[in-house]
């Protein structure tokens, strides 16, 4: 029952979203801002989000038996999520859109002239990089118990060229963008070399 | 001592001023425009332009008027203000 409403629910905000981003583009046609035409497409990527989302707790397409047969697939909480793949499908279109609405946001504002979209859109999707990276991190130490420090190496490793990316972007410095590139090719190097 | 941190409005915002400052004064010299809508000359006639391509906007023996489109547009612009101000864009 409460799978219906859910799904129910997201098709209201699917329909929603559509008309506040149509009413978003119909402003941004008027103004030719374009903080609102990046705001409207990030409604329009968070509509097709909430879909996705919400299709997943009707249509679940994995089976039970296939998620038993590893001992990690066991825990209840994998579980859950191995049986509706769909919903990792809407994580990345969540994520895109609230960059671009945040970057739309700034764009709008003040910062046209001083911080241009696509080095916001950078910086945004670092700072999501970061984020997602840091929330693992912290994760794994509390609820996983991870035995051993080396793994920390290679998030770490990660995390950090991550970081190094917005900064150097920040501060157009290229050779600091380019040693986070650097970085980041070298954490699945240093894991093959093992 | 104190600064003042200037507050920038968005192009939406401009263009809701200039639309909303012709409807309510009538038909204006640029320059009576530019100092109602607190903006410097010459960034008023880039706005302007670009509303008078859209037909918003048109030159008259008065200096510049809002056309029937362009109270439209202007409508449309206060029945967004509430969502506008909702989702963090100032009007």
């Amino acid at each position: 029952m409460l799978e219906i409403v859910t799904f129910i629910s997201g098709l209201v905000g699917f329909i929603a979203s559509l008309y506040v981003s149509s009413k978003i583009l119909e402003l941004s046609k008027i103004t030719n801002d374009v903080g609102l035409k990046m705001a409207s497409l990030s409604f329009v990527i968070f509509a097709f989000a909430i879909l996705v989302d919400s299709l997943s707790w009707i249509l679940p397409s994995n089976t039970e038996p296939m998620g038993r047969r590893w001992g990690w697939m066991r825990h209840p909480q994998v579980e859950e999520l191995w049986l509706r793949p769909l919903i990792f499908a809407s994580l990345p279109l969540y994520v895109s859109s609230y960059t671009l609405y945040f970057a739309g946001l700034l764009a709008s504002g003040a910062c046209l002239y001083s911080l241009p979209v696509l080095l916001m859109a950078y910086m945004f999707s670092n700072l999501a990089a970061v984020s997602i990276l840091l929330a693992a991190l912290s994760l794994s130490i509390l609820k996983l118990n991870v035995s051993g420090t080396k793994w920390l190496f290679f998030v770490g490793l990660l995390f950090l060229s991550h970081l190094l990316s917005g900064v150097g972007a920040i501060y157009a410095i290229k050779e600091l963008m380019m040693f986070s590139t650097i970085l980041r090719a070298l954490a699945p190097i240093l894991l093959a070399l093992r | 001592m104190r600064t003042v941190r200037r507050k920038y409005r968005s192009a939406a915002g401009i263009i809701y001023d200039i639309l909303r400052t012709l409807d309510e004064k009538g038909p204006l010299p640029p320059t009576k425009l530019a100092t109602f809508t607190n903006l410097p000359y010459d960034r008023l006639r880039i706005f302007l332009n670009s509303l008078k391509e859209k037909g918003y906007v048109r030159e008259c023996e008065e200096g510049v008027e809002i056309t029937e489109e362009g109270k439209v547009a202007l409508e449309k612009l206060k029945e967004a203000k509430r969502l506008m101000e909702f989702l963090g864009f100032k009007l």
